[in-house]
């Protein structure tokens, strides 16, 4: 399953989107008005230096500029250091900040008003400089002078940039602390599906049958669908396979009784009668065993113990072939496991093993494992097994190689057709022991 | 031997009794579950021929009623339910064979003698006791070789005998092993029998254990 198709994968990614946007919307916008409210404090404190300045500001009798004092701020003593004033008058400066050395503030193009105006200007050393103009007329003989006051645009772009980068810093282990909690989050709240997906997988795999009842609210009416399902899938199966046992039990009892009244018949047409009731026979095990025939992998539930199987088919082999006395060498049969339904198994293993029985002289032998992803059971005897040219001819339905052994030549044949559904194959061959091998292929659980 | 059918087809019934009939069992049918039950609870029977669908008990309820109450009797599954679970849990609830149908009555002759043979502790189907041979596969009986002549009832006597060595055997037992339930029990029929065989294989066969009952071989006579 590719991880971008899960539930967990979409809440986390749009929950990420939605966190990432949120939090640069909310730095832009506390940046803007950090720089905003600084070049407010600038301009406030720009202002009350030029409200000193002119405060201060007066010509003698003789018509000579002169300050009362000069403006407090120390930095106006350190050269270019961006804060200036400057007093002009016509063009010319009649008084400046120790700051700007003997260099002049160039208003361009721009004209000053009687109101405080506020302009962005190019100063000494390219220095970007904010500065507040006015001009006043401070004798009514005199010229209007102009009064300019700056400070640095750079300090409130510092100011600004320190600003941003501790915000973008905390906003940054915000983002990755509210990533954490929906990480949390959606792995809390997904426990309940990711329960139930285990335990389907459990079932699937044969090693449980119904989902746990006491869920959330929430989850609750998917699982009891979902056990509903699985009660009714069982049912189903359940109700198809009586029917067919009473099919066959139908069917079966006329059919032993015409074959069995034939046999004592005096006439011509008893030899027909008996060979057509035995076709009969044949095809009705034949579809019967096919419709019994789960016959695929990819069920609910299904995976079953090789070693349950053939413990209970030895028990009855041991029952019914219990005057021969046979040794049964059950090599490890622990963990293999069937992917499939065990009723299929059973009727495998039992016709393999009823056959093996049936021929022995003294022992059979079953055996399983996995070989290139394939599970591999082998059932083996010590009789007088068959010539390798006739391990075709057996595996077809009603063939017998020896009538004297009771029997309807079917079992082979089933087999081969179940492991068939089940994608594998029946393959025969020369045993160790001295009898036929039977191997099952099948898909691995 | 005495047989009980439990089968409710009532034509396959009378076909099986008529066939074991001719290879002189002693056979009792019952077409349904609760009558099988009863039957094989209150009857001595050698062994039962159970089918597992039956009306108003299954057999396999019935088996394992029998089997829970002590009886040992053997049991022979014929049924048409011919899947490995249904055989495993057939012979898991106590029958001692299972042979699905439709059936040949060789394979069923067989089996059935088997499990008799079995229940009596003989693994041969060839009995001996002295000069007397029994051969139960084709009922012949001889003496010092030579074939003889019984009919069905010294047959049944001399092989129910036969099966239990060294054992005396009562007249009721024996009564109720080569007769249907139907037979008069108070008859002296059997005292008759038994003096036929002795007439015909040895006088010393058979032994008479006074007010206990018949004993054939003997510890140094049997083999």
């Amino acid at each position: 399953m590719a991880l971008s198709n899960t539930l967990a994968f979409r809440i986390i990614t749009l929950s990420g989107i939605w966190i990432f946007v949120a939090l640069v919307i909310t730095a832009v916008m506390l940046a803007s008005n950090h720089r905003e409210h600084t070049a407010q404090h600038y301009d406030a404190h720009v202002a009350m230096h030029l409200e000193e300045l002119i405060g201060a500001s007066h010509f003698t009798g003789s018509g000579v500029f002169r300050l009362a004092f000069n403006p407090s701020d120390p930095r106006y003593r350190d050269h270019y250091s961006g804060w200036y004033w400057e007093v002009q008058q016509s063009g010319k400066t009649l008084k400046r900040s120790m700051s700007l050395g003997e260099d002049s503030l160039n208003l361009n193009d721009t004209q000053p008003t009687t109101d405080i105006v506020v302009h962005e200007l190019r100063g000494p050393q390219k220095q970007k400089l904010r500065v507040h103009v006015v001009q006043m007329a401070i004798e009514p003989n005199q010229e209007p002078v102009v009064f300019l006051a700056t400070a640095p645009l750079g300090g409130i772009t510092e100011d600004v940039a320190d600003y941003t980068n501790h915000i973008v810093l905390g906003f940054i282990v915000l983002g990755l602390g509210l990533m954490l909690a929906v990480v949390l989050q959606v792995r809390v709240a997904l426990k309940p599906l990711k329960a139930i997906s285990t335990r389907i997988s459990e079932i699937r795999a044969g090693k449980a049958s119904k989902l746990p009842e006491d869920q959330l609210e929430d989850v609750q009416p998917l699982v009891d669908e979902l056990n509903n399902l699985l009660d009714h899938n069982a049912a189903l199966v359940k109700r198809a396979r009586n029917q067919l046992g009473d099919l066959a039990h139908s069917v079966k009892n006329p059919l032993t009784v015409i074959n069995n009244a034939a046999q004592n018949m005096e006439s011509d047409q008893k030899e027909l009668i008996l060979q057509q009731t035995k076709d009969i026979s044949r095809s009705v095990d034949h579809y019967l065993s096919r419709a019994r025939t789960y016959g695929t992998e990819k069920v609910l539930g299904s995976r079953y113990s090789i070693r349950t199987a053939t413990e209970d088919l030895i028990y009855a082999m041991q029952r019914i072939y219990q005057e021969r006395d046979l040794d049964f060498d059950l090599s490890p049969l622990s963990g293999c496991w069937f992917k499939g339904e065990g009723q299929d198994l059973e009727e495998m293993l039992g016709n393999l093993l009823d056959n093996a029985c049936k021929w022995a002289k003294s022992q059979v032998r079953i055996g399983c494992g996995t070989l290139d992803g394939q599970l591999e059971i082998l059932v083996e005897d010590d009789g007088p097994g068959i010539a390798d040219e006739e391990y075709e001819n057996v595996m077809h339905r009603g063939s017998r190689l020896d009538e004297s052994i009771p029997g309807h030549g079917q079992g082979l044949g089933i087999v081969k057709d179940i492991c068939a559904l089940y994608g594998g194959q029946l393959k025969l061959s020369r045993s160790e022991l001295g009898g036929l091998q039977a191997k099952l292929q099948l898909p691995s659980a | 031997m005495r047989v009980l059918i439990v089968e409710d087809n009532a034509e396959l019934a009378r076909q099986v009794k008529s066939t074991l009939e001719h290879e002189r069992f002693v056979v009792d049918v019952a077409g349904d579950g609760e009558d099988g039950l009863f039957l094989a609870e209150t009857e001595p029977y050698d062994s039962v021929i159970l089918d597992l669908g039956l009306p108003k008990l299954d057999g396999l309820s019935l088996l394992q009623r029998l089997r829970r109450s002590g009886n040992e009797v053997p049991v022979l599954i014929l049924t048409s339910r011919d899947t490995w679970r249904e055989k495993v849990a057939g012979l898991r609830a106590g029958a001692d064979d299972y042979l699905a149908k439709p059936f040949e009555f060789e394979e069923l002759l067989a089996r059935l003698e088997a499990l008799i043979r079995r229940a009596s502790g003989h693994a041969s189907p060839i009995l001996t006791c002295c000069k007397v041979v029994l051969d139960t596969t084709s009922a012949r009986v001889t003496v010092e070789g030579n074939p003889v002549d019984l009919t069905a009832l010294e047959y049944r006597t001399l092989e129910y005998l036969m099966q239990h060595p060294d054992k005396v055997v009562s007249k009721t037992e024996l009564t109720e092993h080569i007769y249907d339930q139907d037979f008069d029990r108070d008859s002296n029929v059997i005292e008759v029998l038994i003096n036929r065989l002795r007439g015909k294989l040895s006088t010393d066969l058979i032994r008479t254990r006074r007010g206990l009952g018949y004993q054939i071989g003997g510890v140094d006579g049997f083999i």
